[in-house]
C-alpha cells in the first residue's frame, strides 16, 4: 500500500505557496529518544531535558494558528517521551489543528485513552524491522512486539496509521517482512533507502547505502510491494524522462507554505536544512516566518541540475544539496548516482518484463 | 438546530474551512470547505429552530429571492444532516 495525499490538502498547500501562508508546520517537541538509531538526524543522547516548555510550544501554536497553520506534525526525537506530551497535545487538538504524529510506536500504549478521546489525523510509525532482534540491532531496543501491538490497537480505535520504513544496510534483509506487515494490516507504507547525512549532529555518513545500493533496494522494495502491472507502468513513466522544473528555486513547500520548529525553538524551512534560521521565541512567529520565507526565496539550486536530462525524475531538493555538499548550489553527486541507477534498474526491469 | 460534532471554523487566507476536532476526526478524516454563504449559515445555525428560520436570515442578509434562499439553505442543511454533523430538529 502507498499513501496518496487528499486533494483538499494539496489545494490548501498550493494556495499557501501562492499566498505565503504557513499552512503546515512541524513541531520537533524533543531531541530525546528511547531508541538509539545510527541513521537518526535528530536524536541527541546527551540531552536530558527539553529546551522549550509546554507553555512555549502552545504560545508558538497560537501564533501559528493566527498565521493560518492548519496541519501540524508533532515529531522528535520521540515526541511521546515528553512528560507533558498530554498537556501539549490536548491543547493543540482543541485549537483546531489537524495533527499528525511521528513516533517510533513504543510508547503509544500510554496514550491510548487520550488518542481515543482526541484522535490525531494520523499516526506515522517508523518501522525498522519485523522482530525484536532486528529492533535490538538497529535501535538498541527490543520494542517490535510492543510497537506492533500498539499499532493494531490504534487501528482498532479507528485511527489512521502510516508506516515510515527507513532501510539501511542493517535492516534491509527485513524489507519483505515489513512490506507484508503493511499489506496484512492495510496500513500504507512509505519506504526510503536514502538517508540524509546527519549534519545537525555533526556525524559522518558511515552506515548508509552507496547511491547504487539505495537505488537497487528501493526498486526491489517497490517491485515487491506493488502490483506487477502498476509497478511496470510506474517504471515506464520514469523512463519517459518527464520534463523537470524550469527554475532552480526551492520547489517543495518548505519555507513557502511550511515551516519546522526545532526542539530548541529555531524556525527552519524544513527539518533537514541547517539554515536559514528564524527565532520565533524572540521576534514572534509572524516575523520569523517572514524571514524564513524571504531567505528561502533566495535559495538557488545548482544550475547544472536545471540542464540535466534526468531533472524530471530526480528527487534532488535544497535540503539534499545542503546536507550532501554543504552548499545549496552544489550538485550532490550521491543523488545523481542514485537517480542514474534508478533509471538503469527501471530499463532492465521493463526490458526483462517485455521479453 | 444543533451542531452535533465538534468542528472549528477557520479562515485560511480567503478560504473558510471546518476542522473536525475530537471524535469527529474519526468520522470525517478531512476538512470541509465552506463558501461565504455556507459560512454565514453555519454561524447562524445554532440560533435557528428550523430550516425556514435559517433561510429567512440568509434572505435578510444577501440579495437572493426567498425561493433561492430556502432552496440553498435546504441543500446546506440536508448535506450536513446526511453527514451527521447537525441535528435539524
Amino acid at each position: 500500500m502507498s499513501y496518496a495525499e487528499p486533494l483538499m490538502v494539496k489545494y490548501l498547500h498550493d494556495k499557501g505557496v501562492r499566498q505565503g501562508i504557513p499552512v503546515s508546520g512541524t513541531f520537533e517537541l524533543t531531541q530525546r529518544c528511547n531508541f538509539n538509531c545510527e541513521m537518526c538526524y535528530v536524536h541527541d543522547c546527551r540531552q536530558k531535558t527539553d529546551p522549550l516548555s509546554a507553555k512555549d510550544w502552545l504560545s508558538l501554536a497560537k501564533q501559528a494558528k493566527d498565521a493560518g497553520t492548519v496541519f501540524l506534525l508533532l515529531t522528535g526525537g520521540e515526541p511521546l517521551l515528553r512528560d507533558d506530551f498530554e498537556e501539549i497535545y490536548t491543547a493543540l487538538a482543541k485549537m483546531g489543528f489537524l495533527i499528525s504524529i511521528n513516533t517510533n510506536g513504543s510508547l503509544i500504549e500510554r496514550y491510548s485513552k487520550l488518542f481515543d478521546e482526541l484522535p490525531p489525523t494520523r499516526i506515522n510509525v517508523s518501522l525498522y524491522g519485523a522482530d525484536n532482534s532486528a529492533y535490538k540491532r538497529l535501535c538498541g531496543n527490543e520494542a517490535f512486539d510492543k510497537v506492533l501491538s500498539s499499532v493494531k490497537q490504534m487501528k482498532l480505535q479507528g485511527i489512521s496509521m502510516k508506516f515510515n520504513a527507513i532501510f539501511t544496510p542493517e535492516n534491509i534483509s527485513e524489507y519483505k517482512k515489513i512490506a507484508d506487515i503493511s499489506k496484512e494490516l492495510c496500513i500504507p507504507m512509505m519506504p526510503t533507502t536514502y538517508s540524509y547525512p546527519p549534519i545537525r549532529l555533526g556525524k559522518g555518513n558511515d552506515g548508509r547505502f552507496s547511491p547504487e545500493e539505495a537505488a537497487d533496494y528501493i526498486s526491489l522494495i517497490d517491485e515487491y510491494r506493488f502490483d506487477k502491472d502498476f509497478y511496470q507502468e510506474k517504471l515506464k513513466k520514469l523512463l519517459l524522462l518527464p520534463k523537470g522544473p524550469e527554475e532552480n528555486t526551492v520547489r517543495c513547500r518548505a519555507g513557502r507554505a511550511a515551516f519546522w520548529i526545532t526542539a530548541d525553538g529555531i524556525m527552519r524551512p524544513c527539518g533537514m536544512m541547517p539554515e536559514p534560521d528564524g527565532r520565533p521565541l524572540e521576534v514572534g512567529f509572524e516575523k520569523a516566518w517572514q524571514q524564513i520565507k524571504s531567505e528561502t526565496a533566495k535559495i538557488r539550486l545548482p544550475e547544472e541540475c536545471l540542464a540535466c536530462k534526468y531533472s524530471g525524475v530526480c528527487s534532488v531538493c535544497a535540503a539534499m544539496c545542503k546536507a550532501e555538499t554543504g552548499d545549496f548550489g552544489k550538485v550532490p553527486q550521491y543523488i545523481c548516482r542514485m537517480t542514474k541507477q534508478l533509471l538503469t534498474v527501471a530499463e532492465r526491469s521493463v526490458c526483462d518484463n517485455e521479453n | 438546530m444543533k451542531i452535533k460534532k465538534d468542528m472549528i471554523l477557520r479562515k485560511i487566507g480567503s478560504d473558510i474551512i471546518l476542522v473536525p476536532v475530537g471524535n469527529a476526526i474519526k468520522d470525517h478524516n478531512g476538512l470541509f470547505m465552506l463558501t461565504e454563504t455556507a459560512c454565514f449559515l453555519w454561524e447562524k445555525l445554532p440560533e435557528c429552530n428550523s430550516v425556514e428560520e435559517l433561510a429567512q436570515k440568509l434572505f435578510d442578509e444577501y440579495e437572493v429571492t426567498e425561493e433561492q434562499a430556502l432552496a440553498d439553505t435546504m441543500e446546506f442543511v440536508n448535506n450536513l444532516s446526511e453527514l451527521d454533523i447537525i441535528d435539524r430538529n
